[in-house]
């Protein structure tokens, strides 16, 4: 299933795109399909795209929740 | 991942459900509110479950528009519209936030407010009419009108479809028979069963004794274009397209789709079911006193995508005389099925 781990954003790129976090992990995603995302949000991720973006207490929340199930330290 | 949600209150547990999915967020959450609610003996009112199948409704369009407008054109080569997709996202957006005080457990009344899906299928048939829709509905009443709208009209997705149904015409008809639709006595009775004995089923489902195809293929198999395309095609690529647009225009269109329910096994322990975009998501819910005891879900793609599954014996009746028409037609045979994740393809030589 595809799991929402937040990734936060940790460097803008050109063409729309942005450099993210997930768990530890940096990898680039497209930022075509939502609108005014910039360093430090947290965004959720679908196949090379954020698709929505998370506030931080949410996205802190959940990445509780993915700790606890061993997903990311 | 269910293992979280155990030891949880049932309210908690069904407010963190949506978080822990991407695009089928509210479509989960839906079905862990019917599964926790049902378990504990709550009936939902009828405003309630009108919110929650607007949710279930939009959230299917979002992914139908995703499928159609990104991924059918980049699986024959072309670039696809993200910036249609953004602006039917926007649409949905509204959509789901209008009804997005439904998602929880029991969700409090005084904070109810009328859904916005009506207004914004209005917005998106209008968004859509022109580049993407031109033509349906009634090109959709059966396979003669279909093949003549693949022929003649100016629809980006027609002409993505007619290569769809190019490259399919020479892959071979394997495929695993049809899910049934779920119903109280199949949940009440063989499913509850299975998940009770069966430490695979969530993993690996299967029903009868063979694995199934889960979808608007198997929902819309009655359907007169898709039953035909099925009958008269070698392949079931094309039908599961087919049956996408089938449901796409009829969500676009006033009809109510959403199909969703849950029945009590014993005191304390139910199952939900959620017909989504991929196909049926299964929820089952055991709570004694206000906390999770235990948590199953058997997701669409765990039907779909079981080792002995549709894309299984359709990837190995696959032949091809060059990697480049091998590649087309995986791609066209995974999209088809639809996984929910990124998938990679790596050809071995025997």
């Amino acid at each position: 299933m595809c799991l929402a781990i937040p990734a936060r954003v940790v460097e803008l790129l050109p063409g729309d795109m942005a450099r993210v976090d997930v768990g530890g992990v940096r990898r680039d995603c497209s930022l075509a399909l939502v609108d005014g995302i910039g360093v430090g949000d947290f965004v959720v991720l679908h196949v090379g795209y954020a698709i929505q973006r998370l506030d931080p207490e949410e996205a802190d929340r959940t990445l509780a929740l993915f700790a606890e199930a061993g997903l990311v330290t | 991942m269910a293992q979280v949600l155990v030891g949880k209150r049932a309210a908690d547990a069904v407010a963190m459900v949506p978080r822990l999915f991407t695009i089928c967020g509210r479509s989960q959450g839906v079905a862990a509110a019917l599964a926790c609610e049902r378990a504990t003996e709550i009936e939902s009112e009828e405003i309630v479950r009108c919110a929650r199948a607007d949710l279930v409704d939009a959230e299917i369009a979002h992914e139908y528009l995703w499928r159609i407008l990104l991924d059918w054109p980049r699986a024959v080569g072309d670039a696809g519209n993200t910036g249609l997709l953004a602006a039917a996202r926007g649409q949905l957006s509204e959509a789901l936030e209008s009804a997005q005080w439904a998602m929880g457990y029991a969700p409090d009344g005084t904070v109810r407010r009328g859904s916005r899906w009506g207004d914004v299928r209005a917005k998106l048939r209008g968004l859509l009419a022109e580049d993407m829709m031109e033509g349906l509905p009634a090109a959709l009443d059966d396979a003669t009108h279909f093949n003549a709208w693949l022929a003649t009209t100016k629809s980006s997705v027609a002409k993505i479809i007619a290569r769809f149904r190019d490259v399919s015409a020479e892959m071979d008809r394997p495929g695993v028979p049809l899910l049934p639709p779920v119903t109280p006595e199949v949940a009440a009775g063989e499913l509850a069963r299975r998940l009770d004995v069966d430490g695979e089923f969530c993993a690996a489902p299967d029903w009868d004794g063979s694995p199934r195809e889960t979808g608007a293929r198997a929902r819309q198999q009655s359907h007169p274009l898709v039953a035909e395309l099925t009958r008269s095609l070698s392949s079931p690529v094309l039908p599961r397209l087919a049956a996408r647009l089938v449901e796409l225009a009829a969500l676009l269109r006033e009809e109510r789709s959403a199909r969703v329910g849950s029945t009590a096994i014993r005191p304390g322990d139910a199952i939900a079911w959620v017909e989504t975009a991929r196909g049926v998501l299964i929820h089952r819910a055991t709570v004694e006193g206000e906390r999770i005891a235990r948590y199953q879900i058997v997701a669409p793609t765990e039907w779909n995508f079981h080792p002995r599954g549709a894309l299984a014996v359709e990837l190995e009746a696959l032949r091809a005389t060059d990697r480049g028409t091998l590649d087309r037609r995986v791609d066209l045979l995974v999209q088809s099925l639809d996984p929910c994740v990124t998938y990679g393809v790596e050809v071995g030589h025997a």
